[in-house]
């Protein structure tokens, strides 16, 4: 396993989220968290772009799919390594975005991630959370005016979007 | 179109104004200093063509695409120009010996693999190498910000949309961008072909014709083939395979490829040869119309060769190896042909067992024979696979779960129904049979050219 693999698993085991690639919504799970993980400052190296399910990475799954086939095991490598204690602040500014049931998760990581991306990579216009809603609901995330306002919050308390950066919720 | 360029695969290409401004630029003609096959020519010795010659490709092909499907999914001129162009960039952000030097954060030393030393708790320092990004953003960076580029597009905005495009970055632009990385993958079609016979072997021969005169577009606009060339189409994800087993994973540009990635590996370690330290370190380099410039296939020859007069043995002996073309031995091979669906097989094959055993047993090997570790080589490259894979369940139940990138696998117009289905869904089709399947290939390998001690090396590890 290489470095960047080894990497992923111990954030994803500070993120308390098993590293399962059997059903879409496992798969779905770790692309969120990873994407989030970076932007809470841990940077793994991967490159996002937008697929039909929100953010989205190739390098990310071909990584994710050798540690599967690695015999070793997950388990080794989480018992072996450790992460920084600077990675682990920084992802604990995820915290509020992981709270959720299980089955809740990959939605809501989904939802947090889009959000994060659309307004990170300037692709809406700087007029409220109006726009936003209306892209997400182009792409199948049917989500309230107001569920979106407080997700951007969320991601502002997190510290996760710049402050002076453009983006609907910019005062 | 203002002017035709003569191409060895697909013939006249034709060109528009702003693509002729594009092609003329420095950033687009770094393509030229950049093989396609990276040292594939040190096996193949005609296989030199460039990343140029492939980008024009892969404009003749989209050019092909947008003749059949461009009426059918609405897009206007100013989009078939965007499309067009973003074919044409969508490999300008590549590295030195493409993937060799892109995938450097990958490569992980013959000592580190050593599991016999101490087994204590390291703390990975996340922060310490920010990885190098990966050629689609390098891609995108080189798109938005170099000037000639720019100006040749004409404004940013343009630029971004055509980056976007290729790195599927815009929401907004999803369906046009399913176009460049769609099932057709025109990358594919044009390189399979080119490498083919660059190499002088017959396996990515596919009836490329045949397939793009078949290209339909479904009510909901999926792209897809029409029923009759589905031999066609499993022909084509076939090549590819055939084509990493001969050409791609050829044992001695593996060979050459792991001993030039673990020489650079050690030269970033040790902040030698001005190899870029780390991610943010190429990110300026691409910024830089000087350095850009520069970072050709060129770059890493100038490393190697300066790497001759170093002072470390092994950093030394890897560089005779690639500069003298003295091809690390191989030892022993190891090749599994694995069902991903199946954990036990998954993890425990003929290559898992072999690398356990190499990072058991090489320590002791290299000192019994007084070779240092670093001399020994172990070449992983990635598995090979018939179709995009998105689950490690069998690809018959895949369908009732969406899949991760559904755009993206090869879609068949069955008769009968308006809407494409994906090739590993069609029952009659040998690839959904394969779909589950991947081969795997481990390879070590030694920097020695002793045949005697070579000879002996092979026994032992054989026995093991």
């Amino acid at each position: 396993m290489n470095r960047r693999q080894i990497a992923n698993l111990l954030v994803l085991q500070e993120l308390k989220i098993q590293p399962r690639l059997d059903l879409f919504r496992d798969r779905l799970v770790i692309q969120k968290a990873i994407y989030l993980a970076q932007a809470a400052g841990v940077d793994l190296g991967y490159y996002y772009g937008w697929y039909l399910h929100g953010p989205y990475c190739s390098s990310l799954t071909k990584d994710m799919f050798g540690a599967a086939m690695d015999p070793d095991g997950v388990e080794s490598v989480q018992e072996r390594y450790a992460l920084d204690q600077l990675s682990k602040q920084q992802l604990g500014r995820l915290g509020a975005l992981m709270q959720a049931e299980a089955e809740n998760l990959p939605r809501r990581l989904e939802f947090f991630a889009s959000v994060h991306y659309l307004i990170d990579r300037q692709q809406v216009p700087d007029d409220g959370p109006k726009t936003l809603r209306q892209r997400l609901k182009a792409f199948d995330k049917d989500f309230s005016e107001v569920e979106v306002q407080n997700a951007i919050k969320t991601l502002r308390d997190a510290n996760l979007l710049k402050p002076a950066q453009r983006g609907p919720n910019r005062s | 179109m203002d002017r035709i360029v003569v191409d060895s695969i697909h013939g006249a290409i034709e060109l528009t104004e702003l693509e002729r401004r594009v092609i003329d630029t420095a950033s687009f003609q770094r393509l030229r200093h950049l093989k396609q096959l990276a040292l594939g020519h040190v096996t193949y010795p005609n296989a030199t063509h460039s990343r140029f010659a492939h980008s024009l490709g892969v404009l003749a092909v989209m050019s092909r695409v947008l003749r059949s499907a461009a009426g059918k999914l609405g897009l206007d001129e100013e989009q078939q120009q965007d499309l067009r162009l973003a074919a044409l960039l969508h490999d300008i952000g590549h590295y030195p010996y493409s993937h060799l030097m892109e995938r450097l954060d990958h490569t992980v030393l013959t000592e580190e693999r050593n599991r016999r030393s101490d087994r204590g708790t390291p703390k990975i320092d996340l922060r310490r190498v920010l990885p190098y990004p990966g050629h689609e953003e390098v891609g995108q960076l080189i798109v938005t910000q170099q000037d000639d580029l720019l100006d040749a597009i004409g404004d940013t905005a343009r630029a971004q949309r055509i980056a976007d495009l290729f790195t599927r970055g815009r929401a907004a632009d999803l369906q046009l961008s399913k176009l460049i990385h769609s099932s057709l993958d025109m990358d594919r079609l044009d390189y399979l072909i080119r490498d083919a016979r660059a190499a002088g072997v017959p396996y990515g021969e596919i009836d490329i014709n045949y397939l793009l005169n078949h290209v339909d577009v479904s009510p909901t606009r999926m792209v897809g083939i029409k029923y009759k060339a589905l031999p066609a189409a499993e022909q084509f994800l076939l090549a590819r395979y055939f084509m990493h087993r001969t050409v791609y994973y050829h044992k001695t540009t593996l060979a050459m490829e792991e001993a030039f990635r673990q020489l650079l590996r050690r030269c970033r370690d040790k902040g030698a040869y001005d190899v870029p330290r780390d991610g943010s370190a190429i990110r300026e380099l691409v910024a830089d119309r000087a350095g850009l410039s520069e970072f050709t296939d060129h770059f890493l020859v100038s490393v190697a060769r300066r790497a001759l007069e170093n002072d470390n043995d092994v950093i030394k002996r890897l560089a005779e190896a690639i500069v003298l073309r003295k091809p690390p031995k191989l030892l022993r091979e190891a090749v599994a042909l694995i069902d991903v669906t199946n954990e036990t097989e998954r993890k425990h094959n003929a290559c898992t067992s072999f690398l356990r055993t190499c990072e058991d047993r090489l320590e002791e090997l290299a000192q019994d024979h007084s070779l240092a570790l670093g001399l020994f080589l172990i070449a992983e490259p990635p598995d090979i696979q018939l179709e995009k894979r998105g689950a490690l369940i069998p690809a018959g139940e895949a369908g009732a779960q969406p899949s991760d990138k559904e755009d993206e696998l090869i879609k068949v117009f069955v008769p009968g129904k308006n809407e494409p289905r994906s090739l590993v869904d069609i029952p009659e089709s040998l690839i959904k049979h394969c779909a589950n399947r991947v081969a795997r290939i481990v390879r070590l390998y030694v920097v020695e050219y002793d045949q005697a001690k070579v000879q002996q090396l092979r026994d032992e590890v054989q026995a093991w």
